[in-house]
C-alpha cells in the first residue's frame, strides 16, 4: 500500500518535472521566416539538447531563415554548455536557418574568453533588439543568406 | 542502389532515396560529376531527405561532390538533412563547412537560381570592359 502510494507520488514528479520542461523552451515565430528563443534560467546538460531538438524541429516545421537565440535570462555558461550553443549553431546552419546569439552578459562574455571556448563562428549582437533588426537585415538581404556561402565565393571579380 | 539524377533546367538533382553504402556513394559522386560536364549545368542538388543517418563516409562524399562539382563550374547545395541528422553530425565534428545547405528542394532551387543570377552579374561588367 505505502509502496504503491510512494510509486504514484514519484510518477506525478517526474510527469511536472516534464511539463516544466516543456514550458521552459518556447520557440516563438515572430514573423514569416524569423524565430525566436528566449532561454531563462540555469542550462544543464538534459535541457540544452531537448532545446536543440525542439529548435531544429521548429527550424524545419516553420521552415525559419534565421533564428534569434537570447540568451539574456542566463546568469551562468561553462564551456559544456557553450560548446553545446556552437554546436546549436552549425546544426542549425545544416538546416539552412542563421544563428544570432544575443544578451550574452559581461559575466558570460569574460568567463567564455577566459575558459577559452572559440565562438568566432557565431554571430553575436548585443541586445534582443539588435539582434531582431540585424535578423531583418539578412531576410531583406536574401541573396546572402549565410556568411559561411560568401566565404566559398570564388573571386571571379579581380 | 542506383540514385536517380534528374535533370531540371540548368540545374542536376540528385534524390537520394534509401540507404546507400560506400560505393553507392562512390558511384554517385562519380556519375554527378561527369554528368555536371556533359550536360553543362550550373547546378547540383542533392537531396538527403530520405536519410536518417549519415556516417562521415557520406558526409565526406557529398563534401567532395561540393569541391568537385565547383571544378566543374556547377554550385552544389544540399537540401533536406533531418533535424536529428544535423545533430548528431556536429557531434561527430561532420559539419560540412564551406559546403551550402539549406532546407529543402524549394529553398535549393531558389538558392541556386540566386547564385547563378549573382555569378552572371559578376561577369557581366567585364564584357564592355574587354571590348573597350
Amino acid at each position: 500500500m505505502a509502496v504503491g502510494f510512494v510509486e504514484e507520488r514519484e510518477r506525478i514528479i517526474r510527469q511536472q518535472q516534464e511539463a516544466i520542461r516543456e514550458l521552459s523552451t518556447p520557440v516563438l515565430q515572430v514573423r514569416e521566416r524569423l524565430l525566436i528563443l528566449p532561454i531563462i534560467g540555469v542550462i544543464d546538460p538534459q535541457r540544452a539538447r531537448q532545446l536543440t531538438e525542439q529548435l531544429l524541429r521548429a527550424i524545419r516545421a516553420n521552415r525559419a531563415k534565421v533564428v534569434v537565440i537570447d540568451v539574456t535570462g542566463v546568469a551562468a555558461m561553462d564551456s559544456g554548455v557553450a560548446n553545446h550553443l556552437v554546436q546549436t549553431v552549425e546544426a542549425s546552419r545544416l538546416l539552412g536557418a542563421t544563428v544570432i546569439v544575443t544578451g550574452l552578459s559581461p559575466e558570460i562574455a569574460q568567463t567564455l574568453v577566459t575558459i577559452g571556448v572559440d565562438l568566432s563562428e557565431m554571430a553575436t549582437v548585443g541586445d534582443l533588439q539588435g539582434g531582431i533588426e540585424e535578423a531583418e537585415r539578412l531576410l531583406a538581404d536574401r541573396a546572402a543568406p549565410t556568411t559561411q556561402v560568401r566565404e566559398i565565393a570564388p573571386d571571379s571579380t579581380r | 542502389m542506383e540514385v536517380p539524377i534528374l535533370r531540371q533546367g540548368q540545374y542536376l538533382i540528385a534524390s537520394i532515396q534509401s540507404a546507400l553504402t560506400d560505393a553507392d556513394l562512390s558511384h554517385l559522386r562519380e556519375a554527378l560529376i561527369a554528368q555536371v560536364g556533359r550536360s553543362r549545368c550550373r547546378g547540383v542538388i542533392v537531396d538527403v531527405t530520405a536519410l536518417d543517418v549519415m556516417d562521415s563516409f557520406a558526409v565526406r562524399t557529398l563534401r567532395d561532390i561540393a569541391h568537385m562539382a565547383r571544378l566543374r563550374g556547377a554550385e552544389t547545395v544540399i537540401v533536406g538533412i533531418q533535424p536529428d541528422v544535423a545533430f548528431a553530425m556536429v557531434q561527430l565534428g561532420l559539419t560540412l563547412k564551406g559546403v551550402a545547405t539549406v532546407l529543402d528542394l524549394e529553398e535549393g532551387l531558389a538558392f541556386l537560381n540566386r547564385r547563378t543570377e549573382e555569378r552572371t552579374l559578376e561577369t557581366k561588367p567585364k564584357k564592355p570592359s574587354g571590348r573597350g
